[in-house]
């Protein structure tokens, strides 16, 4: 079995701070917890309804 | 969320349905961070017809009567897809007989404890469960004691077990 090699330091920090990020949006209160679900939802039917399909074009090779 | 509760409670008050409690990822939220989720997940006790079959069609049908669309497998009520889902099971009995009660914007409604939505995710156990699972370990949202007499209860001692060794967690048990 492979050893775990220790996190980065930068990657450790990060970690810990969304780990804390977390901890604070569970502090919430269920009502605010709802309304961040529900814009999560809107963002979800804007992804699906409205967003612009990201379009890889081409690449352009009439000079080469 | 309100709207969709109030109706829900209705269908209680019109005996419609018997009761509920609320489980699945709007439960978890309720003690972890939000969850990103479509639906609401209402677990309630199924009618049987005359002839002796489990039937959602009187819940349909009071629904449609009100304007309340089904949609897939959820019907959509107050701007919430609700997913009506019949308690089957012992261990789901007892999520709803022990549900916690609680207010939503003063409208009162009941939502599956942590050792239940635990337990539920150790029996269903889908990749997403077992996430789940680990969120709640993460935030020490349990008491692992109670959770363990429960899974002891219905049977799920040794798929618990399995899930702690798969996936490497320790429990540090509260004294």
């Amino acid at each position: 079995m492979i050893a775990p090699q220790p996190l980065p330091p930068a990657v450790a920090e990060l970690l810990a701070r969304q780990a804390e990020y977390r901890r604070r949006l569970a502090r919430l209160s269920f009502e605010e917890k709802i309304a961040i679900i529900e814009r999560m939802r809107e963002l979800n039917t804007w992804r699906k309804h409205v967003e612009p399909p990201h379009v890889i074009k081409p690449a352009d090779d009439s000079n080469h | 969320m309100k709207g969709t509760l109030q109706v829900i409670n209705q269908m209680v008050a019109d005996g419609v349905i018997d009761g509920y409690v609320i489980g699945g990822a709007i439960a978890a939220t309720y003690y972890l961070e939000p969850i990103n989720t479509s639906d609401v997940g209402i677990f309630f006790h199924i009618a049987i017809s005359a002839s002796g079959l489990a039937t959602l069609s009187p819940l349909y049908a009071y629904l449609r009567e009100r304007g309340h669309e089904p949609k897939d497998e959820t019907i959509e009520i107050a701007g919430w897809p609700v997913q009506f889902l019949p308690i089957f099971n012992p261990l789901l009995e007892e999520a709803y007989q022990q549900a916690l009660k609680i207010t939503f914007q003063a409208v009162p409604t009941q939502i599956m404890q942590t050792v239940h939505l635990m337990a539920i995710m150790v029996q269903t156990g889908r990749p997403k469960d077992y996430a789940r699972l680990l969120q709640f370990i993460e935030a020490d949202a349990v008491d692992v004691s109670t959770l363990e007499l429960v899974l002891a209860r219905h049977d799920l001692s040794e798929r618990w077990k399995e899930f702690l060794i798969k996936f490497g967690v320790t429990i540090n048990k509260k004294a």
